[in-house]
């Protein structure tokens, strides 16, 4: 994962300040925090430059009709099967989220589909194909209650 | 619309798959696209709007002046488009932190079930904590799926058994931990 790097205020504040629009030029936020442009340039891209933000866009998931976030519980074949088995799913770009587990299954990935029928297909046209996937169940997020997706990981 | 789609429309697929959307024309109209209404409240893209959003999904701070150098277009276009767009909450660009480069190493994927109060309800009060990023009202086992993060492994007990569980309606708690995330790349989100 990333490579840990301190953080100060300055840093925070910038990280939150593009966590609302990341569009706002270098000089704009030094003018709003009383710095530097160069001071705010400098600051930037050392939090790119190690991970510890990215910035990108997100598109409105209500384009989607009824987006449904698909939560797929994985149990693989075998213990030695788990990494493999996360690698390919992390593979797939319908897949946003995966992690190996502890507790309710061996592998979470999650994704978004629009209806039951889509998410049939997914699973099993391309899911149960994975080698090393025993097993998927499955719970689906029907409204969004919260989805803070100003969180990411920053994976190789 | 859905039969352009299919499940290209995933929330977040990763790189060069654009937004699907219904862009039955693809003409380059310039500067109205993101006006037009498609019924459903909200408006439509066409070729150009997805090139501008495929170039901010790479990179986010990428200078109006070098796509519109990219896409052949002039600055100014640009600039108008992706205001409408952003004014009509198709697209933010936003700064997304990493979990653990942040200070976040514990990820909880939990299901919740909920008794003698609405699911909703429930998860609207625990999506009150700063904690728990996201919440969903579920179909399946558990009434609610909800991601919580924490600093320490302390930190995350507190906010399982001595937070949420104590939530009025929370009745059990059904928590899982990642051990290494793999991927985490929020491309769709409600905005």
């Amino acid at each position: 994962m990333s490579a840990r790097i301190s953080l100060d205020e300055l840093d925070h504040k910038i990280i939150e300040r593009l966590g609302h629009d990341a569009r706002v030029s270098n000089r704009e936020i030094g003018r709003e925090f009383d710095l530097t442009e160069g001071t705010i340039r400098s600051r930037l891209k050392r939090l790119l430059d190690n991970r510890v933000i990215r910035v990108a866009a997100v598109t409105n998931a209500n384009r989607l009709r009824n987006p449904i976030l698909a939560y797929l519980w994985v149990e693989a074949d075998s213990a030695a099967d788990i990494e493999k088995v996360a690698e390919s799913l992390a593979s797939l770009p319908e897949i946003g989220f995966v992690a190996t587990t502890l507790g309710r299954a061996d592998v979470l990935a999650m994704t978004l589909v629009e209806n039951g029928n889509e998410l049939t297909d997914f699973l099993h046209q391309t899911i149960d194909k994975i080698p090393g996937v025993r097993r998927v169940r499955y719970s689906l997020g029907q409204n969004f209650i919260k989805h803070d997706y100003r969180w990411c990981a920053l994976v190789d | 619309m859905t039969s352009t789609r299919h499940r290209t429309g995933c929330w977040f697929s990763w790189g060069e798959v654009a937004l699907r959307t219904a862009t039955k024309a693809g003409k380059r109209t310039r500067g109205k696209a993101a006006n037009a209404n498609q019924g459903d409240g909200l408006p439509t893209l066409d070729d150009v709007d997805e090139q501008i959003i495929a170039a901010l999904r790479k990179n986010g701070r990428i200078a109006n002046r070098d796509i519109a150098r990219e896409m052949g277009l002039n600055e100014a276009t640009v600039r108008t488009r992706l205001r409408r767009l952003e004014d009509a909450s198709m697209v933010r660009v936003v700064a997304m932190r990493d979990l653990s480069a942040m200070g976040f190493g514990y990820l909880a994927p939990v299901g919740v079930q909920v008794k003698g109060r609405s699911a909703g309800d429930v998860g609207a009060e625990i999506a009150e904590l700063e904690r728990v990023i996201t919440v969903n009202v579920a179909i399946g086992t558990h009434d609610l799926e909800i991601q919580v993060v924490a600093e320490t492994l302390e930190e995350m007990q507190h906010l399982l058994t001595g937070v949420i569980a104590k939530i009025d309606g929370v009745e059990r708690l059904f928590p899982s931990l990642a051990l290494k995330v793999f991927k985490y790349n929020p491309e769709w989100a409600p905005l």
